[in-house]
């Protein structure tokens, strides 16, 4: 399968009293990540069904993605905790994308591409950043096929 | 027209995420039939709520809760009728106990709990976004009732012509407006996909003769339910136009 990994957009910094799962996407944060959804697009790529984490700074960003989608997004509170067997059981169709945060998505990272969690830090996520995996979604089981800043996916979709 | 003031007006989603979780209470404990339809209704209202948002996200999870109570409340109205002939309510009540299940299976997933999560941090609403949304709404409940007047037009037009209006009322009251004209038209659109469901259900069974019979008044029951609906959409097209539904 081709996996494409997600980090959240840059979201608003936590003002005091709020929950940290209500940060939103600021306004560049959301026209930055448009960029990248057109790198994304330019490269051909989609996705059957996106995964995302329940917080709203993946919510939105996963919405964001919603051009790309031919089938559904789902929440999925797998997203916004450290990787687990549960999730990889989530992974069923040829091509999807996952939302979510870091520490947990360079965890996610490691772990598909070399069967080990603590190799995380191999893997950094720039907010809007991108991994692209293939292979079998088990530990071990894929290699990355590109790992894709948000910077050189905007470059890409401005590209003509 | 609205002030600038009522243009800035923010509507927030928060009672009836309340009542969702409130009904979901209700159908998990299964002591009242009405907590299930209470359950389907907040999802419908939340998914227009994120329609005016203008979010694709988290709809495909509002579906997929409102079709396990759909299971559910579908049996329950079908039931409701008097007369059902005993092969079918039997057939009917059988169905129950795994429509229930299947609706606890959901309620008790994780996907249902990370959605619950993601209502709860959901923005408020613009008043002049929710309007110009909702006008999209009124141009396709528009087309959609002029679909239903041609002869040709099949059961899923008059299907299509329900949701929308039903979306273009609940748009309405997230705008704190109270949608009158089209009362008679949803009823009758109702009615006919009572009769509908009861006819898929049957068609599932396979029909034995007694349930032929049966399947025939139904037909006549929808034929005559379609010439209400037109009817009642020619005495309300008139206000859903001018979007004052």
């Amino acid at each position: 399968m081709k996996l494409t990994i997600i980090r959240h957009a840059v979201a608003a910094d936590p003002v005091e009293g709020q929950r940290d799962s209500a940060r939103p996407l600021t306004g560049a944060g959301k026209r930055k990540f448009e960029g990248v959804v057109k790198g994304l697009e330019r490269l051909g790529i989609s996705f059957v069904h996106v995964l995302h984490s329940p917080l709203l700074r993946a919510v939105e960003t996963a919405d964001l993605l919603s051009d790309l989608v031919e089938g559904e997004l789902r929440a999925s509170g797998l997203m916004a905790r450290a990787p687990a067997k549960a999730l990889l059981e989530e992974l069923t169709e040829e091509r999807m994308a996952l939302v979510g945060h870091e520490p947990y998505v360079s965890e996610l990272v490691a772990w598909l591409a070399t069967g080990d969690r603590k190799l995380a830090r191999a893997f950094p996520f720039k907010k809007g950043g991108v991994v692209v995996l293939e292979g079998e979604p088990k530990p071990g089981g894929m290699h990355v096929a590109a790992l894709l800043t948000p910077r050189q996916l905007r470059a890409i979709g401005r590209k003509r | 027209m609205r002030s600038a003031q009522q243009n800035e007006q923010r509507i927030e989603c928060g009672r009836w995420r309340e009542a969702l979780l409130e009904r979901i209470d209700v159908a998990r404990e299964g002591r009242d039939s009405e907590g299930v339809h209470g359950l389907r209704v907040a999802c419908a209202r939340l998914d227009v709520y994120l329609r005016l948002l203008g979010w694709r996200v988290l709809r495909a999870d509002l579906r997929w809760l409102r079709r396990a109570a759909s299971g559910v409340r579908d049996l329950d109205v079908l039931l409701a009728q008097n007369d059902l002939p005993d092969a079918f309510r039997a057939a009917l009540q059988a169905q129950c106990a795994p429509a229930r299940e299947q609706l606890l299976a959901v309620l008790a997933h994780e996907r249902c709990g990370a959605l619950l999560n993601a209502l709860e941090e959901l923005p408020p609403l613009g008043f002049a976004r929710a309007q110009r949304r909702s006008g999209k709404l009124a141009t396709r409940v528009a087309v959609l009732g002029l679909h239903v007047l041609r002869p040709e037009a099949d059961v899923e037009r008059f299907h299509a012509l329900r949701r929308a209006l039903r979306r273009l009322r609940y748009a309405q009251e997230w705008m704190n407006l109270e949608p009158r004209a089209a009362r008679r038209l949803q009823a009758e659109l109702g009615a006919l996909n009572d009769t509908v469901v009861a006819q898929q259900h049957l068609a599932a069974l396979g029909l034995t003769q007694a349930l032929r019979e049966y399947d025939s008044a139904l037909s006549q029951r929808r034929a005559l339910h379609v010439e209400q609906v037109r009817g009642a959409w020619q005495t309300a097209a008139g206000a859903i136009l001018r979007g004052e539904v």
